[in-house]
């Protein structure tokens, strides 16, 4: 009897302790990994936060058999649930950024064309994903935007790159042949009506590119990106590059330059940070075309700190080159106010795959912890990364499923785990 | 050659003859002394029996050989003897039972001091089992809200092999060791739009448990039902699934809803890693048991509820992240199992004395039969 007592209460004690909805937290509704898309391949490229901690997804899309894109944007709640997804535009069109404008709607930029023919597109769309009005950049040159500031009087303002068609060049120097991309800026007013090259450097590099512009505190602008322009050592090598610009966007303004000697650097994303006030630019420095790590320059606000005038460096907070036994290329890069940052790479494999690379830094860029998502065999990709209102973090980028490229979010604890 | 060989059979049908001629004299003997019992002539049964006994003759014969012995050192009243004797028909026979209307009532008596009841009993068991899933969260891999998931059964089996310790002729305990293959689908659909993409996900699990059972078990007849409530511990030694992708894309240039598929299938991906290896259950089943000589075969059914979530949450998505390239996720699931099995049981049986006799039972029913006859 005393064997069925122990069984009769060994089984209540079972019933009684199974794993129910009621106690097994849903932990996946907070920390998940989704993949969005539609029919054929759809690549992600970059992800706005709202403040209500819903997600804009921005990504391209294309058919199986044909790799011509069209834009694709998606609307997710801070769950990712789809709200509404839509393409837009039209074919041979690329998006690349999405930000919001001073009214909470969606402006999008994106390239349309390709070759010389490349043109800058924008769009503005309501919240719900209808569209509002559209604008084609067109000054008969190749142009490529980048990113796009909403400027607190409405303007759209487009950093990017263009090989200057010679009656619009801005720039002091002649055009050689080999001029290739120039860092630009473009802008457009608040009503979409006009559009104007209202920056270019042309001919001082033959190579480089504007990543973003941002106003500053003495009404002017600072413009991050980078360029091959040659400095005091007249070396023609990539390197980040920077410029204070007075209101009229007078050129070139105060020009700085951040490098590592010996390597190529190319910037891929840049932010402004606010508990440690400044600007920090992510991005690769190139040992050899097999070697490359994550590189990042956390300048000070205003930008013009210069240590030696000749050699225009600037004093930076830090620059640092994180040496992570990885072949590193970056991608994106967001601050989580007042202690983290986040660096989103992509990590090249050595059968020339790539994978999602997360590298999780303090403020003060000092590592705290990385991780990696993408299967061995697929070509995976990073879009952006940002910080979620509610502490996650937001890893969005593109997965290869065996058959289909998939936009991806991964939603991460500031740990960087699928719990907490 | 043929010559050994045809010695050979000579000397099996020979020693069959031998055998038989043994066995019919035995017979004869058994007979005669049954007369002599008749007749009243006791004292010489034992010494008549005495030879054959030794010659360890034929289940049946020992048991009427030793009943016959019993009744008579009963009634020489010599307790002892009678009882050897009677633990020697049990010994024959394990499941003889007195019966009160064909045996003297003395004999009746003397078996309220005995059993053989097995104490312990062996059984080994295989079958065929489904395994219906039960989804704690339902987990999507897309964002669409209206992708939908849906599982189905697939045929697994199992087998397995226990002891049971039995409490009396009713109750008992089991424990058991159990191997078990058990396979269930998921198919997901509407995923990356509506009749779009459909993910087929065949998990293969293999199972070791150690179920501990309490059963209630009819005692006497040929068919003797049976029923049992129990725990199992579950341990998964490996995790194994095919998956098979359906790509579905609207056809370039068509007017219809016409759809080209894009197919891919993965076969033995391991997913040991992202699951809970220890797991719990509560079972309950029952079935029929079929008196084989002294043996049992049974068939029987049970149902198993799995009680703890069968996925590893923590590690959830590190199946899409550590290198597996295919739109499933893990819901949070149990799985239950419904499995028929047809099995043996081997009863050691152990014929001994009770050290508390049930006479007084007998005692009742030879004065409710008494009743009857009044």
């Amino acid at each position: 009897m005393r064997l069925i007592s122990l069984l009769v209460i060994s089984s209540l004690i079972v019933v009684c302790s199974c794993d129910t909805e009621g106690n097994v937290d849903p932990v996946y509704q907070t920390f998940f990994l989704k993949y969005y898309g539609e029919d054929g391949n759809q690549e992600g490229v970059d992800l706005l936060v709202n403040a209500d901690g819903s997600m804009i997804l921005l990504g391209n899309s294309s058919s199986q058999t044909n790799p011509i894109t069209v834009p694709f944007i998606a609307k997710v709640d801070p769950f990712g649930t789809v709200q509404w997804q839509r393409q837009l535009g039209g074919l041979n069109e690329k998006a690349v950024d999405v930000e919001l404008d001073n009214g909470g709607n969606l402006i999008v930029l994106t390239n349309f064309g390709d070759g010389v023919n490349s043109r800058v597109k924008v769009y503005r769309i309501g919240q719900d994903g209808t569209g509002i009005d559209s604008v084609l950049i067109d000054f008969q040159e190749w142009q490529v935007g980048r990113s796009i500031t909403v400027a607190s009087d409405g303007r759209i303002l487009i950093a990017g790159s263009r090989r200057p068609f010679a009656p619009n060049n801005l720039g002091d120097f002649a055009l050689p042949f080999e001029d290739f991309a120039d860092m630009t800026v473009l802008a457009v007013d608040a009503s979409f009506q006009n559009d104007t090259i209202i920056a270019g450097f042309g001919g001082g590099e033959m190579n480089g590119s504007a990543l973003k512009i941002f106003e500053n505190s003495s009404g002017g602008y600072n413009l991050l990106g980078y360029s091959d322009r040659p400095a005091k050592d007249d070396v023609r090598k990539t390197r980040f590059e920077a410029f204070t610009l007075n209101e009229v966007f007078s050129s070139p303004g105060q020009r700085v330059i951040v490098e590592v000697p010996g390597e190529t650097q190319i910037a891929a994303s840049v932010i402004e940070t606010f508990s440690l006030p400044g600007y920090v630019m992510a991005g690769t420095s190139y040992v050899n075309s097999l070697s490359s790590n994550i590189y990042l320059v956390s300048y000070y606000n205003p930008l013009d700190r210069v240590t030696s005038n000749a050699d225009k460096m600037p004093t930076t907070q830090y620059q640092t080159q994180y040496l992570l036994n990885r072949r590193l290329e970056s991608v994106s890069v967001s601050a989580a106010e007042p202690d983290y940052l986040f660096v989103l790479a992509n990590e090249i494999k050595d059968n020339n795959k790539r994978d999602i690379f997360l590298l999780r830094l303090t403020i003060n860029g000092a590592v705290m912890g990385s991780l990696s998502f993408g299967s061995l065999e697929g070509d995976d990709s990073a879009g952006a990364v940002r910080a979620h209102p509610d502490g996650r973090i937001a890893v969005f980028g593109t997965m290869e499923l065996e058959t289909q490229k998939k936009m991806v979010l991964i939603m991460l604890s500031p740990n960087g785990n699928f719990s907490n | 050659m043929l010559c050994k060989r045809i010695i050979a059979i000579l000397v099996i049908v020979a020693s069959c003859s031998k055998v038989t001629l043994a066995q019919d004299e035995c017979e004869l003997i058994l007979t005669q002394a049954t007369e002599e019992f008749n007749a009243g002539h006791l004292t010489s049964i034992a010494a008549m029996l005495k030879d054959c006994l030794d010659k360890n003759q034929r289940r049946d014969w020992r048991q009427r050989a030793y009943l016959l012995l019993a009744e008579t050192y009963l009634l020489l009243e010599d307790p002892a003897n009678a009882e050897q004797s009677y633990l020697n028909v049990l010994r024959a026979n394990p499941e003889y039972i007195t019966d009160p209307s064909r045996d003297p009532i003395d004999l009746v008596y003397l078996s309220g001091k005995f059993t053989a009841t097995p104490i312990f009993s062996f059984h080994g068991y295989a079958g065929p089992n489904i395994t219906p899933v039960r989804v704690i969260h339902d987990v999507h891999s897309g964002g669409e809200p209206y992708a939908k998931e849906d599982y189905s059964v697939r045929l697994g089996w199992q087998v397995g092999a226990g002891a049971e310790y039995n409490y009396n002729d009713y109750l008992s305990g089991t424990l058991g060791a159990n191997f078990s293959r058990t396979t269930f689908k998921q198919t997901t659909t509407n995923l990356f739009g509506m009749d779009k993409d459909i993910i087929e996900f065949v998990d293969r699990q293999n199972w070791l448990t150690v179920p501990i059972s309490v059963k209630y078990t009819q005692p006497k007849g040929k068919w003797r039902r049976y029923g049992y409530v129990g725990l199992s511990f579950n341990y998964l030694m490996s995790d194994n699934a095919d998956i098979e992708i359906n790509n579905r894309d609207a056809k370039a240039d068509s007017e219809t809803e016409e759809r080209t598929s894009f197919d891919k299938s993965i076969s033995n991906v391991n997913l040991i890693d992202y699951r809970n290896r220890f797991n719990y259950s509560f079972f309950i089943g029952g079935g029929v048991k079929y008196k084989y000589k002294l043996d049992y075969f049974y068939f029987d059914l049970r149902y198993t509820f799995g009680m703890k979530n069968v996925a590893n949450p923590e590690d959830r998505y590190n199946s899409l992240t550590l290198g597996l390239p295919y739109p499933y996720i893990d819901d949070d699931f149990r799985i239950d199992n419904l499995a028929f099995s047809v099995g043996y049981i081997r009863p050691f049986y152990k014929p001994r004395k009770l050290q508390k006799a049930r006479t007084k039972s007998v005692l009742r029913k030879i004065e409710k039969e008494d009743n009857e006859t009044n």
